[in-house]
């Protein structure tokens, strides 16, 4: 080895610097079609045989190696016991995956359901089944939790050591609670349904000072009035319907309510937060919701996601032109569906692809109008950042602001800071620049543009933190 | 000196974790966006530029969604994350040794900054391809260790905990896939000062 070669850097040194100046950049399509699916998961299952799926767990994959090979074992000896006994009969043993299947064991009532119609949330103190399209949201807090509960059935077991409640319910402007008891709550449209199989469940409605109490086994109907009509709610209670069922049913049966109107007029909703008829804000640890809830699918849901399929399938395969008029013609028959937001953005890529500026501009100006889907918006805004910048466009600093201030949380806020920095220091010098500057090696001391973002700081002469 | 904008809070990787087990789908969709692209790194640098780190990247998230309610907090959330990523990246791998050296251009260029002139990227492409070409050269077992340690910062003691082998084990195989990349280098250079005397 010369003098040369003891001088250059370690070929693996060069190798990992190059990887890591040239970082590996998720498509932003990609990134948001599997954003969008991720953000379709049921909750996670604390137990039961979603968590322990052979492919999919990692924690149970010895488990699942363990199971494997017994079935193997038996398999096999099986068939070597076969073979010795009947070998003009002799067959491969079949090796049974059975046990692995995603159909699920009878549940507690007794009935075989759908894993899918099943979702169960081990919480501290709660056990939490939603039941089939249930929507819910579940904050806990160290002593209680609590669950807003906006469509569907869930079913509730509190294991409470004392009185005071571990688990409170909000549906519409009723607060359902309970400390040891076991319960079903469902709401559907206007009307909750309280159903207690075990111990008691405390029911209040905000606009009525009183608290029933509905003691087990008995099930319980309130009508919740319109909440176009104020927050007044009238809790109508149905007659006490006496069962001799203990376990909670899957589905719960209809209850005549006789309608016992008690409006009440001089209450307050104090109670209850405001807007809790409304879709229900998030915990604080978690990014914003879309500004509207999703509307409910409609008859041609399914239609539009095979056009949708039909689109991806012939851009895929090289057809862009039937792509671009399936995508189009899908954006026409529902403006107002959520995959019409997808379909304008994969129309906006498409025309920019095709040299199209104008046209990907207008449907990612569609998108930012119209988009409720953040996960479509969030690379939406970013490409008409791209865009701008691309063409040199006036507009794309202020894009760029406008990005951080919408997403502040978005993967990409490093490249869009440094970027904004970047243009700060040609456009308005250093005194602009800098407060950025210093903002993106505070957060990304170690990130792509932190070099050459130090290097612009040292020639504005700020001294380095 | 100027004031710093400050951003607001960002939840912990935890919080988000438990957000995620409480039933907060948003929470695990911040999850995705805060680590999917390291995820995508990680399964680039382990597989090379081919179109099934989008799989890795996809399973990964499955299978961590799935596995989240076990996630006690005892390690780092990203040694969780690296240790699913890094057993379905090199399952995956495992079928595509001979894909190693198919690298799609594209998929190399889609690597390189739109920002920098015409010779940056050339000079950024041609580093690339030599770079995933000499990775391609090594075994899986220390290209992984090497991506690990070498290229994603880990210390031995967090390798150590995504491989589930011990620390002088990876020390190891980082120890000799850096030499064997030495050896590549100088194999690649002898065959060019051939190429240049005949």
């Amino acid at each position: 080895m010369n003098a040369d070669d003891r001088e250059a850097p370690h070929a693996a040194d060069q190798i990992a610097s190059a990887l890591q100046r040239h970082p590996p950049k998720l498509d932003d399509l990609a990134r948001a079609r599997l954003a969008n699916m991720l953000g379709a998961l049921p909750p996670p299952a604390a137990t039961g045989d979603a968590a322990e799926s052979p492919s999919t767990s990692r924690l149970g994959a010895r488990r699942w190696r363990a199971g494997v090979a017994a079935v193997a074992t038996l398999a096999a000896a099986g068939a070597l016991w076969w073979r010795a006994t009947s070998a003009e009969r002799w067959q491969p043993a079949p090796v049974s995956t059975h046990q692995r299947s995603p159909a699920s064991p009878p549940d507690a009532a007794g009935t075989v359901n759908p894993q899918a119609q099943r979702r169960l949330v081990q919480l501290e103190d709660v056990s939490l089944t939603l039941l089939g399209d249930a929507r819910a949201q579940v904050n806990t807090t160290s002593s209680s939790t609590e669950i807003t509960l906006t469509h569907g059935t869930i079913e509730l077991e509190a294991k409470g050591r004392g009185r005071s409640p571990v688990v409170t319910v909000r549906a519409g402007e009723l607060r359902i609670t309970a400390a040891q008891a076991r319960f079903a709550a469902s709401v559907q449209g206007s009307r909750v349904q309280v159903r207690a199989s075990y111990g008691e469940v405390l029911v209040r409605a905000a606009s009525q000072t009183t608290t029933e109490v509905v003691t087990a086994p008995a099930t319980r109907e309130y009508e919740l009035a319109p909440s176009d009509l104020g927050r007044k709610a009238q809790l109508t209670s149905a007659p006490e319907t006496r069962t001799t069922q203990t376990k909670l049913a899957p589905s719960l049966p209809q209850v005549e309510a006789q309608a016992q109107a008690a409006t009440a007029t001089g209450a307050t909703s104090s109670d209850l937060p405001a807007g809790t008829e409304t879709a229900p804000a998030p915990p604080r640890i978690s990014p914003p919701p879309t500004p509207t809830p999703t509307p409910p699918p409609t008859d041609d849901a399914a239609s539009l996601e095979r056009t949708y399929q039909e689109a991806e399938a012939a851009i895929a395969s090289g057809d862009l032109s039937s792509g671009m008029r399936l995508l189009q013609a899908m954006v026409q028959r529902a403006p107002r569906d959520r995959r019409a937001d997808a379909a304008r953005f994969d129309l906006a890529r498409l025309a920019d692809r095709t040299g199209d500026v104008q046209a990907a501009r207008r449907w990612l100006g569609e998108v930012l109008a119209s988009g409720r889907d953040e996960i479509v918006r969030e690379p939406a805004h970013l490409m008409l950042c791209r865009v701008l910048m691309r063409e040199q466009d006036g507009g794309a600093t202020e894009c760029l602001r406008q990005f951080r201030r919408e997403f502040p949380r978005s993967a990409r806020d490093g490249e869009i800071l440094a970027q904004l920095a970047t243009r700060e220091h040609a456009s308005a010098g250093c005194a602009a620049a800098l407060p950025l500057i210093e903002e993106y090696l505070r957060r990304y001391a170690t990130g792509t543009f932190a070099g050459k973002l130090r290097a612009t700081r040292a020639a504005c002469g700020e001294r380095p933190l | 000196m100027n004031a710093v904008r400050l951003m607001p809070a960002v939840a912990s990787d935890s919080a988000l974790v438990a957000a995620t087990v409480a039933g907060d789908r948003a929470a695990f969709t911040a999850l995705y966006q805060r680590h999917a692209d390291r995820v995508f790194a990680l399964a680039t640098r382990i597989l090379g530029p081919v179109d099934v780190r989008h799989d890795v990247l996809q399973e990964t998230f499955l299978q961590l969604h799935r596995a989240l309610p076990q996630f006690r907090g005892e390690a780092q959330f990203s040694t969780f994350l690296y240790r699913i990523a890094v057993r379905i990246a090199t399952h995956h791998g495992k079928r595509l040794t001979k894909a190693w050296r198919r690298m799609d251009p594209q998929e190399v260029d889609a690597c390189i900054s739109l920002d920098s002139s015409a010779l940056d990227r050339a000079r950024a492409r041609q580093e690339l391809e030599q770079a995933f070409e000499a990775l391609g050269t090594l075994t899986e077992e220390r290209r992984v260790a090497f991506v690990l340690v070498g290229v994603e910062g880990l210390s031995y003691d967090e390798a150590s905990d995504v491989l589930g082998i011990s620390t002088d084990a990876v020390k190891q195989r980082v120890l000799r896939a850096r030499a064997d990349l030495q050896d590549h280098r100088e194999r690649c250079e002898r065959m060019r000062r051939k190429e240049v005397i005949q």
